[in-house]
């Protein structure tokens, strides 16, 4: 029955896509290869291996994919040649439309269409809906951490046939229920507030110089020591950086919000303190603020005993840390910083100096003994000297006047919940007492949620038996009850998403819906409107596909969509040689160059503008330390702080919300020339698309047509060697490829991958820009110039242009990213009409990128298994 | 017993790397520098017979004896065989504690090829001995000074600084490579003119934080110094004095100013690399 209904509608597209083109025919498909293709594919010339003279116009399973070639070459203007005569555009277009309907017409009543099948929530999915269905502030706790990663499909982790389940998944699945059910259950009484009033030192028990600083207040100041100095950054550092407050190395004894204040000093950041004449970077940069960080930290699975492993714990960067705050601070002055964050019980804060001076490999303190005649005076070096006699070398920073922060007082209070039990607890249990007697409303209600439809008794029921078994077993009602939670949490109908009918019926609509824009489980208007029957109406699923991406959970449509439509979770994989690109980590550049993207896409997605702008604009979202790597200069950036931006929030700009620290905001920066401008000239792209060390044409070749054109080319044959870089730098990468493309198997892919590759060979491996390479100790000038279809480009900016010339190619390509992100599924021959009319509704308008997702969610694909 | 109490001090002394006692004998001296590496601390050492000097130079490894405050010229000439350590930026034999040397003791000593600290000595008149630490590796501090005459000066500022170590790779082996010449004195309170002119032949790092006050002419001979002069016993530069230093083609440093004119300020403003307190750094 259901194979017939589908065979039915495929017949009903069928006719329709024949509809489109009632005024094309066969014989115009004859006649546009006659008179356009024959001359170089027939079978005497053959060229690329490829005739079209033997190729039946009738379309059938044998001929079909040769077909869907021949359109797709037509479509994307790479045939004819450009330089062969050219169909006028009217009879380009008709010879597409009935290509393309003949082939739909074949696939759909023969060819078992690829429908999407039952699909696992993937990691982001199911972190989101448990972050949703019970309301819970996940803090630190990331229930799929021990998850192993899902597979992608064009890099999106939402294939139902890659979204593997493994019986070790199934263990994290019933570890993980253990631990949500631990903290969204509360009967236990409110957590009283507790107050934490802190006096250096905070960290006591870290071994090296704070120990000293302490030392020398009570032994040789004899006065209580007035604060405690961070003077090193957090990262690159041996002894670690982070400074944990000791009174609360058990961590905070319950989950919740705490208010938190911290009395602090910025002080010598113009001092005389130069590392860079000790041949490193110095970390610190004196053109902008000292800044504190407050990051969390925990010793939860470590033994208190192993007294190295605490300390080491407790002072070094730690997995799944959260940075809690952070704040621009006055140069010599005490102020006190306020910040109300959310600590998880077991976790504490831990205060660090994230633009600091690096002493990895000890290099600061060597910088200190070697630099001392010039840095101290009389006094301080009679002091250090003292120390060093002691052969405590670890004193050293303590009489330098080196860049840091002094911290004088921290003040913990928390937590501070203002309703009890949580809002998690109400929702399952809501606002009266639990008792046995309501297991099975409770069990009800909470399926019907997670499982994100209507659910029958029927299938509550074995699990209502379960929470009886185990109360008859002695088990309190309370914890009884615990068990059925966790059953409803670990059933199919709760990890997967089911889509039964040919057509979604709402709720699965409403599911699809909010899984494509929130990477969630539908809220409870979405599925108000499921129940009441609207989600079918295309006009109601665009008023609330449009409401999704305005919340905040949209983030999650745009992390994701990102991660897989431009590779931003491969930023970053392949890390820039540190010796190379020292900025890279000193400037945290990673960070910057994502939330640059992240960004841009979204003020672009909520002011509905062109995707164009992707191709190329004028503008783009930067931070001081981009600025620098642009060549921008940082006061550009710094006077363009805190403007309103249409479409961001001044959250948006400011990456860390708590505290306050402008010198890390970000702001829309008008670019100098053509060249930045678009994602071609975005400092992520341009990284995640290099080795780390240098740059390959190729792969950059390659991304731009997956990513960009829509084109991926075939892999390459196996018994191809890989280009090896010339060491003896002889030989630009140009050279060298133009010989590799001499060879007729390897010119086929690469005289379309190598061009789009070298319009960015001016772009070094982290993006910045390059007008040389430097070759055997020579300037060498990089030559960006190529092709692209009939375009020839002199460099990026021409070949930009060349991108925007013909902008349908990139829509369509970016369209088909967002149905494979939407559907779950590969996309075949039989989705092509829905594609076409999307962009064709798109298309006088510019491609406006908000429309083009809405249409995607109109479509009729999208509410079809 | 005693026997037992003097074995256990021994041991202890081996132990930490210290010896408690103000003499010592040959037999002591054998047990301390057998099968022993690194340094060998006898600073409560008042006194040194050349029998037991002799003992100690076989030792592989640092000799501190920095309670000596006379050395005899035998008990040096026996020292001065103590071989060279081949580490980088260790001192073989410190003999802090001697205020004086006879210059038979001092040309002894000069014979040694290692390196010798004396950071106690008041007078240094020894050509060879001044030769001799001119040629040493490591910092040369010399801070017992109160004079200094132009000829040792002279000698003195033949200094190359540290000996680069071409065994040890990385970082060490860098540090190594960039690390000057430093002379030190800090007790030196005053400065002839010549003593500066000469002492401004180093190239390195010239500390004189023992000058608190610096006149106009002594200050125009020490600016023909190429490396970094430390002044950091300053508190005041008279204006004259400023502009006498103003045309130092390397870094000044005057970390001890506590007030600096304007017009002071105003002659320094264009040096190149001048280091202040953070104060007038602004």
């Amino acid at each position: 029955m259901a194979v017939r209904g589908r065979r039915a509608l495929l017949a009903a597209l069928h006719f329709a896509a024949f509809a489109a083109v009632a005024s094309a025919s066969a014989a115009e498909v004859k006649d546009f290869v006659s008179d356009h293709c024959l001359d170089c594919h027939d079978n005497a010339t053959h060229k690329g291996k490829f005739s079209l003279e033997g190729l039946s116009d009738q379309i059938d399973d044998g001929n079909a994919k040769q077909w869907l070639k021949v359109l797709e070459q037509i479509e994307r203007r790479n045939m004819p040649p450009a330089d062969e005569d050219q169909p006028t555009p009217a009879e380009r277009h008709a010879a597409e439309l009935t290509l393309e309907a003949k082939l739909v017409a074949q696939a759909s009543p023969h060819t078992e269409r690829r429908a999407t099948m039952l699909r696992r929530l993937n990691r982001v999915e199911y972190r989101d809906t448990i972050r949703d269905l019970l309301q819970l502030n996940l803090g630190s706790f990331d229930p799929t951490r021990e998850f192993p990663d899902d597979n992608r499909v064009h890099g999106f982790p939402s294939d139902g046939e890659k979204l593997v389940t493994s019986s070790f998944l199934l263990r994290q699945y019933l570890e993980a229920t253990d631990q949500i059910v631990a903290r969204a259950v509360h009967f236990e009484p409110k957590p009283a507030v507790q107050r934490w009033d802190l006096k250096p030192p905070f960290d006591r028990t870290t071994l090296g110089f704070n120990y000293s600083e302490t030392a020398y207040f009570r032994t040789v100041a004899k006065q209580p020591q007035p604060y405690q100095t961070i003077y090193e950054a957090a990262s690159g550092s041996p002894k670690g950086g982070y400074h944990p407050l000791d009174d609360l190395r058990a961590g905070v004894p319950a989950s919740g919000w705490y208010h938190i204040r911290i009395r602090a000093e910025a002080k010598f950041r113009h001092a005389d303190f130069d590392l860079k004449k000790f041949h490193f970077p110095p970390g610190n940069d004196p053109t902008e603020p000292i800044r504190l960080s407050l990051f969390t930290g925990t010793l939860e699975g470590i033994d208190p005993e192993n007294k190295e492993i605490v300390n080491y714990a407790a002072t070094h960067q730690q997995l799944g840390e959260r940075q809690l705050a952070t704040w621009d601070l006055p140069d010599d002055g005490a102020t006190w910083l306020d910040c109300r964050v959310w600590l998880d019980r077991g976790y504490f804060p831990r205060l660090a100096y994230p633009n600091g001076p690096t002493d990895a490999n000890n290099r600061l303190h060597h910088y200190f003994v070697e630099n001392r005649y010039t840095l101290l005076n009389k006094e301080q070096l009679a002091r250090y000297e003292q120390d060093a006699l002691r052969g405590d070398n670890y004193n050293a920073p303590m009489w330098f006047e080196s860049p840091r922060i002094l911290v004088s007082q921290v003040e913990v209070e928390g937590p501070l919940n203002e309703a009890w039990p949580p809002a998690s607890h109400r929702l399952i249990f809501g606002d009266k007492p639990y008792q046995s007697s309501a297991a099975d409303e409770v069990l009800h209600g909470f399926a019907t949620r997670a499982w994100r439809r209507p659910v029958e008794a029927n299938e509550v029921r074995p699990i209502v038996t379960l929470v009886r078994a185990a109360e008859k077993a002695g088990q309190k009602p309370e914890v009884a009850i615990q068990q059925g939670l966790k059953a409803i949490l670990c059933a199919p109908e709760f990890l997967y998403r089911e889509e039964k009918s040919e057509t979604l019926n709402d709720y699965e609509i409403a599911s699809r819906l909010s899984y494509f824009l929130w990477s969630s489980m539908p809220d409870e208007r979405l599925l108000r409107r499921a129940a009441a029957g609207e989600l079918h109406r295309p006009k109601v699923l665009r008023e609330e596909a449009g409401r999704l991406l305005s919340d905040p959970r949209a983030d999650a449509f745009i992390d994701e969509f990102l991660n897989g439509w431009l590779a931003m979770r491969k930023l970053g994989t392949m890390a820039p040689d540190v010796n190379k690109f020292a900025e890279y980590y000193r400037d945290d550049l990673e960070a910057a160059m994502r939330t640059e993207t992240r960004l841009y896409f979204r003020q672009l997605l909520h002011t509905n503008g062109s995707i164009d702008l992707f191709l190329d604009s004028d503008y783009s979202f930067i931070n001081r330390k981009l600025a620098r790597l642009y060549g921008i200069d940082p006061k550009v950036v710094e006077a363009a702080v805190g403007q309103p931006v249409e479409g961001l929030t001044a959250q948006d700009l400011v990456p860390d919300s708590e505290g306050h620290a402008p010198s890390l905001g970000f702001a829309r920066v008008k670019l100098p020339d053509r060249r930045r401008g678009g994602l071609l000239g975005q400092a992520s792209i341009l990284t995640l698309t290099a080795n780390g060390v240098d740059t390959s044409p190729v792969i950059r070749g390659v991304w731009i047509l997956e990513n960009i054109l829509g084109e991926p080319p075939a892999p390459p044959p196996p018994d191809v060697p890989v280009i090896e870089p010339d060491i003896r730098g002889a030989k630009t990468i140009r050279d060298q490829l133009e010989k590799h493309r001499a060879n007729a198997t390897c010119r086929s892919c690469h005289h379309l991958i190598d061009p789009p590759g070298f319009a960015l060979e001016t772009f070094d491996a982290i993006g910045r820009w390059r007008g040389h390479y430097v070759k055997a100790n020579a300037a060498v000038p990089v030559d960006s110039s190529g092709q692209l279809g009939a375009t020839e480009f002199k460099d990026v900016s021409g070949f930009k242009t060349a991108l925007l010339q013909d902008h349908d190619q990139f829509a369509r390509c970016l369209v088909e990213k967002l149905l494979i992100h939407a559907l779950g599924r590969e996309l075949d021959v039989t989705d092509r009409p829905a594609i076409r009319h999307i962009l064709e509704t798109a298309a006088p308008d510019g491609y406006r990128l908000r429309d083009l997702i809405l249409l995607c969610t109109e479509s009729d694909i999208f509410r079809r298994k | 017993m005693k026997t037992t109490l003097a074995a256990l001090v021994v041991t202890l002394a081996m132990f930490g790397g210290a010896f408690a006692q103000e003499n010592l004998t040959s037999a002591q001296a054998e047990k301390l520098v057998t099968g022993k590496k690194g340094t060998l601390a006898l600073n409560q050492l008042k006194s040194l017979s050349p029998e037991v000097a002799a003992v100690l130079a076989r030792y592989d490894g640092e000799l501190s004896l920095d309670g000596l405050e006379t050395l005899s010229p035998e008990a040096a000439a026996a020292l001065a065989r103590h071989k060279a350590s081949a580490r980088f930026g260790v001192a073989d034999i410190l003999l802090d504690g001697l205020l004086q040397i006879a210059p038979d003791t001092a040309a002894a000593l000069a014979t040694h090829q290692g390196a010798i600290t004396l950071k106690s000595l008041r007078t240094l008149d020894s050509l060879p001995l001044a030769q001799k630490l001119a040629r040493q590796w490591g910092e040369l501090q010399l801070n017992g000074l109160t004079t200094l005459t132009p000829e040792i000066a002279a000698v003195l500022a033949t200094n190359e600084g540290v000996l680069v170590d071409r065994t040890r790779p990385g970082v060490e082996q860098r540090r190594a490579d960039h690390a000057a010449s430093v002379l030190r004195f800090d007790n030196l309170t005053t400065l002839a003119p010549a003593t500066a002119a000469a002492l401004a032949k180093q190239k390195g790092v010239l500390v004189l934080n023992g000058l608190t006050a610096l006149a106009p002419d002594t200050a125009a001979a020490l600016v023909k110094h190429e490396g970094t002069i430390v002044l950091n016993g300053l508190t005041t530069l008279p204006a004259d004095t400023a502009k006498a230093l103003a045309p130092c083609p390397s870094a000044l440093v005057l970390k001890g100013l506590i007030s600096l004119s304007a017009e002071s300020r105003a002659a320094l403003r264009g040096h190149p690399d001048i280091r202040l307190p953070e104060a007038f750094q602004k």
